[in-house]
């Protein structure tokens, strides 16, 4: 309020109100004096006029100027107008549509693979689980399987088991649970045991150098 | 005649109309520019820009504004690219601006005219935006409402600037003379 009071901005009302009490509150009244004495001495700072002459030269030139340059007053095209801006879309929503169309395959790739990943995985717990239950042997859930997923059923038995196969049990993987040690591979059979070797031998698979980096 | 009706003769192709607007805003642009940037021969190029843009673009020019503030906008960018320019360039001192003192000059009243330069130093201090506002309220008289539209701010925000720098100038007016008295 003080600063509108300052540039005669306030209603009279209010004015008169401040008035009132500059009168009678000396610490605003010296703040009051103090600034409108710095705003005096502001307006005081004026710049020399340079005379008609100048003023009268000074339009000439610009007019010079304006006369060599014409304003763009021809509508622009349309194909212009759509280049520019299509859609008369502001540039936020350009660049939302950009990221949309540049993440959507990214994302939809993503998902794919996953899907993927998830229902492999749930298939090979399936097999596992059937065989640790005894309802299955190991080489049926082996056989059941592609190649691929069943060196990585394999790959689980042989990380719960151990090393060397056949041999002692051996429990590698400590941090992990819900594994039945008792099953090692004393108990399989010499059909699941061929089974089992025959789909970790080299050359069946690419991830056998990855599977003994697992194991180990 | 009305800016409004002069403007829109130039729109129609009348450049005798704009030149009518030139006559009319030169002074109290050339003033702004060249308080801004110090140097005569700037301030004149400047104003020329400011007008041949103006006339350019005076088909976008829409009517939620006065054709003077639309002047001071331009005018407003126009210094801020010369100063982005010239960032390294010399600038004639604040000292040699011609001013015009009339108490200082009939009475030689050195302190005032002192004052006046510390002033003037103390304006020079101010950041960009107050500096705007001082310059566009103090001297070009302009209202607030005005102000916000030329430098594309809120009219209490003006305001507010304006405030803040009148109470610098206070302060470092009354830190001066401090100052000067324990000397």
């Amino acid at each position: 309020m003080a600063g509108d009071y300052y540039q005669n901005l306030l209603s009279p009302g209010l004015a008169d109100q401040v008035e009132a009490h500059l009168s009678g509150c000396s610490s605003c009244r010296k703040e009051y004096e103090q600034t409108w004495k710095v705003l005096a001495l502001l307006k005081e700072d004026c710049l020399t006029d340079p005379g008609p002459d100048f003023w009268q030269g000074l339009s000439l030139r610009t007019m010079a100027q304006v006369r060599l340059s014409r304003p763009e007053f021809q509508e622009t095209p349309w194909y212009k107008k759509v280049w520019r801006n299509p859609f008369e879309w502001p540039g936020y929503a350009w660049a939302t549509a950009l990221i949309l169309i540049l993440l959507t395959p990214v994302a939809i790739y993503t998902i794919h693979i996953q899907g993927h990943n998830v229902s492999s995985v749930l298939e090979i717990q399936d097999q596992a689980s059937k065989w640790e239950t005894g309802s299955e042997p190991l080489s049926m859930a082996v056989e059941s399987l592609s190649d691929k997923d069943a060196v990585r059923l394999a790959k689980r038995v042989v990380a719960r088991m151990g090393k060397d196969l056949p041999g002692p049990t051996r429990l590698l993987m400590q941090d992990e649970t819900h594994w039945d040690i008792s099953r090692s591979t004393e108990g399989l059979n010499n059909e699941e045991l061929e089974v089992l070797i025959k789909k970790m031998e080299p050359g069946r698979s690419g991830s056998m150098k990855e599977e003994e980096d697992y194991v180990c | 005649m009305t800016d409004d009706q002069l403007v829109e003769r130039v729109k129609n192709g009348d450049s005798n109309a704009f030149e009518e607007l030139v006559v009319r805003h030169q002074k109290p642009i050339y003033y702004f520019v060249l308080r801004v940037l110090k140097n005569p021969l700037d301030a004149e190029d400047t104003v020329q820009k400011i007008f041949l843009l103006a006339y350019q673009n005076i088909k976008g020019f829409r009517a939620d504004a006065t054709f003077k503030t639309w002047l001071y906008r331009i005018g407003i960018n126009q210094c801020h690219n010369f100063f982005r320019k010239n960032k390294f360039r010399d600038s004639i001192s604040v000292d040699d601006i011609p001013v015009t003192d009339s108490k200082a000059d009939q009475e030689g009243d050195l302190s005032d005219k002192e004052r006046l330069a510390h002033l003037q130093k103390a304006v020079e201090r101010l950041p960009y935006k107050q500096r705007m506002v001082v310059t566009l309220r103090i001297y070009q008289e302009l209202s607030f409402e005005e102000i916000g539209t030329a430098l594309n701010i809120r009219t209490n925000s003006a305001k507010v600037n304006f405030h803040h720098a009148v109470e610098k100038l206070k302060n470092w007016m009354k830190t001066e003379k401090d100052e000067k008295n324990s000397l």
